[in-house]
Parts: structure tokens; C-alpha cells; sequence
């Protein structure tokens, strides 16, 4: 559960546990005046254009014990998915330092660079290299001296786009330390890139 | 709400299963990142603490500890229902009058 939020609710139920695995967070919720379904467990995401909370994926039932039991599995199954995305992964996860870059700083244009992401952004779960390593491709806070904060970019590994703060972005990435598979990646990326325009 | 500090690891997730608690504490600073502790609900003492080095490991440990849990108050409510099932039909058979 997060210790530093106030009360949670997902309609009438108010949220007594959460737990964030991967893509996913896992939800316990109670709302003791439904006396036929006080316990409800759901799943909820953010995985869409505006941030918003998702919840899906509701069981409810009168018992306790059984939901609870739901809620764990769930937890487990998210653990188990995480473990056989990261065994997927085919480059050292090793992740990126300070030592790996020229540190962020407001007055580097970041555009077309390669940057590394903060692991401390990044869900304990996800701090690895293939996460950390993305292609700033524009945004107001991707320009030097911009009062701007939004970055876009696209991941080296996955081709995945994200919208990231300026302050997330931990530094350029130094070229002798990009790994080969970022500069394949990179390369792949580009030419999709032109392609569009 | 402020952040509880148990042995300066900050707990981050908690999880109430009847009158037990576990829960995850981190510690970026400690040479084991990660503890489960369990806990007597709504109290603060913190004990058997199994530590880890990353959160994913912090997290199973944490299920398998609710689960354990969780099975421990289903035999307990399964035992309590048998006596109750011996009890009234002892009661039944006591009841049964004499031929």
C-alpha cells in the first residue's frame, strides 16, 4: 500500500491495499455497506494517452480470505510475468550511471540524442539498461535552456514511445559507452523515423 | 501521511491478513536492500524480519508469508466449523429419546 496517500477509492470501495508489479498494480479494496460483496480485488493501469487510472479486471465476493487469496495470486502472477519478460531479454541489463554520461544539464539540446533515463524514475523492477536507453525525439523540455519539461522519445530496445520530464533524464549517453545492440537499435530507429517524414 | 521508519528501513507495503500484518521495508543504505517483517496488527513491532537484496524477491516473500497466513485461518476456521458440527450433533443424538 502507499503509505503517503489519502483515502483511495475505486467506486464506493475504498482501496486498503495496493501493490504496483510491472505494468500493472493490483488492488484490495473494501466498501463494507455492499454486505453481499465487501471485498473486491481489480487491477489497474495507466496505459493510455492521458495517464488516467484504468481499473479493470473487478472480483468480488463476501469472503475475506478468498479475496485476499485472489488479490496474492494476482501479485504472483505479476511477479511471474515480470520475471519471463526480463528472461526474454537478450542484452546485459547492467544498468546505466552517472560515468555513462555527460550529465543532464539545462543547457544541452537533447534532441536525436540517445539519454539515459534515472533508474530512481524508473519502477525497481525496470532498472535495467534495455529500460534506461531511449532516443529523445522532441518535446519543449528536449531543448536547451527551455522552461519546458516534456521529453519524447522511443526506446532502443522495445520501439516503445514515452513522454518523460526533463529532470528524469539523467544524462547524454557517452558514445563509446553505447552497447551494439543500442546502435543496431538506434540505426533501425532512425530510418523508420525518416521513412514517416 | 509521514513515511514509518522501522530500523531505518522505510516500509513501503503493507499487508493485513485477520490480526497479522507483513510488510516490505527498503533501505537504499543498507547492505540488504529489502526486509518482510510481520507484525501484530496495529502495533509496531516489528519481528522476523527475511532480508533481500532486490524488490521482486521482497514481494514473493511477502506473498508466500500472507498466503502461509491465509491457509493457517482457513484450517483454523475449518477446525473451529467441525467442532461446532460435532457439537451440535451431539447434542442431536443426546436428544434422541429412549426406547
Amino acid at each position: 500500500m502507499k503509505m503517503d496517500e489519502e483515502k483511495r477509492m475505486v467506486d464506493t470501495y475504498e482501496v486498503k491495499h495496493a501493490i504496483h508489479v510491472g505494468d500493472k498494480e493490483v488492488l484490495f479494496a473494501v466498501d463494507n455497506t455492499k454486505t453481499d460483496y465487501p471485498y473486491m480485488v481489480c487491477n489497474c493501469t495507466w496505459d493510455n494517452p492521458l495517464g488516467i487510472d484504468h481499473y479493470f479486471n473487478a472480483a468480488a465476493s463476501p469472503d475475506y480470505l478468498e479475496m485476499m487469496t485472489e488479490y496474492i495470486s494476482r501479485v504472483t502472477a505479476q511477479l511471474e510475468a515480470v520475471k519471463a519478460e526480463r528472461d526474454k531479454i537478450t542484452v546485459p541489463l547492467q544498468p546505466f550511471t552517472l560515468e555513462h554520461c555527460i550529465p543532464n544539464d539545462n543547457g544541452q539540446n537533447l534532441e536525436n540524442k540517445v539519454v539515459i533515463i534515472r533508474p530512481e524514475r524508473l519502477r525497481p523492477e525496470y532498472r535495467t539498461a534495455d529500460k534506461q536507453l531511449v532516443l529523445a525525439t522532441g518535446g519543449f523540455g528536449a531543448h536547451a535552456n527551455s522552461r519546458g519539461r516534456a521529453v519524447y522519445t522511443v526506446n532502443l530496445y522495445s520501439g516503445k514511445e514515452s513522454r518523460w520530464n526533463h529532470e528524469d533524464i539523467l544524462g547524454t549517453l557517452k558514445p563509446e559507452y553505447m552497447p551494439d545492440w543500442a546502435k543496431e537499435r538506434l540505426k533501425q530507429i532512425q530510418a523508420g523515423r525518416q521513412a514517416k517524414q | 501521511m509521514d513515511q514509518e521508519i522501522n530500523a531505518g528501513y522505510v516500509i513501503t507495503d503493507r499487508l493485513t491478513i485477520g490480526n497479522t500484518e507483513f510488510v516490505i521495508g527498503q533501505n537504499e543504505n543498507a547492505p540488504a536492500k529489502f526486509v518482510t517483517w510481520k507484525c501484530k496488527k496495529g502495533e509496531k513491532n516489528y519481528y522476523w524480519g527475511h532480508y533481500c537484496n532486490d524488490r521482486m524477491t521482497a514481494l514473493e516473500d511477502l506473498c508466500n508469508r500472507a498466503l502461509d497466513e491465509i491457509h493457517y485461518l482457513r484450517s483454523l476456521r475449518q477446525e473451529k466449523d467441525a467442532n461446532v458440527k460435532m457439537a451440535i450433533q451431539s447434542e442431536k443424538k443426546s436428544r434422541v429419546p429412549e426406547r
